[in-house]
């Protein structure tokens, strides 16, 4: 049971701050200020405020400003107000009613090259892989 | 499972609402609010904070406030400093209670 990840059930009604949360998994009505590794608004949820995460998975209403590193908004999402996003997929169906902003500033500029950089680096790192075993 | 609401040990909720009358809500962070649900559990290690209003509530935890239950559990490990209102109240023996106890009108 303690390493189930948080969620708000459907039916449950929730307003207030939450921190520390790794993962949240949101089926519910819920008015919300959150800075989360991983949401998910699932299909019947109701979300309401801002989100700062790594990932959200909407598939669900949501209203605010969210930013997330990468958005996902599923054939039953609905969103309104604003999203600010580096990666983002949406499914056919996905109604926005929003302002979608693609922040890309100099640290964007500087991720992606590193992310191009890791993939060179994945490289080397296997040919000092190799070079070790064959050591 | 989706109907359960669960604030997992790593969690801290302020300034909480949370009503979910027909289903189940865990705490294991913390938790400092209102909960209004048909049952709660408030977990071993967690903190509680507030109102909590329940047809059934298990406590094993740290709380500091009110309690409403129609059935009402105090485990071992609880710490409960406040006012409990219940019909039916079950205490294990190393539980700690300060506060008063009486039957819901």
């Amino acid at each position: 049971m303690s390493d189930q990840q948080s969620s708000i059930g459907s039916g449950a009604k929730f307003k207030g701050k939450i921190t520390g949360a790794k993962a949240l998994e949101i089926n519910g009505d819920v008015e919300a200020d959150i800075d989360i590794g991983k949401i998910t608004i699932g299909q019947d949820a109701h979300f309401k405020g801002g989100i700062k995460a790594d990932l959200a998975v909407i598939s669900g209403i949501y209203e605010g400003t969210m930013q997330a590193e990468s958005i996902w908004l599923t054939d039953t999402s609905r969103v309104s107000g604003e999203i600010r996003y580096q990666s983002l997929q949406m499914d056919r169906g996905a109604a926005l009613n929003c302002r979608v902003v693609y922040n890309w500033d100099d640290t964007d500029q500087k991720s992606k090259k590193s992310k191009t950089k890791d993939k060179t680096d994945e490289q080397s790192d296997e040919n000092i892989e190799d070079n070790i075993e064959n050591e | 499972m989706s109907e359960i609401t669960y604030i997992s040990k790593e969690v801290s909720v302020v300034e909480g609402v949370l009503t979910a009358e027909d289903s189940k809500v865990v705490v294991a962070g913390s938790f400092s609010g209102n909960i209004n649900a048909n049952e709660v559990i408030l977990e071993e290690g967690s903190k509680f904070e507030g109102e909590v209003d329940a047809r059934i509530i298990v406590i094993e935890g740290d709380l500091k406030g009110k309690v409403k239950s129609y059935q009402l559990k105090v485990s071992h490990t609880a710490r409960v400093d406040g006012e409990l209102l219940t019909n039916s109240i079950e205490v294990a023996s190393g539980a700690e209670i300060a506060g008063s106890i009486s039957r819901v009108s």
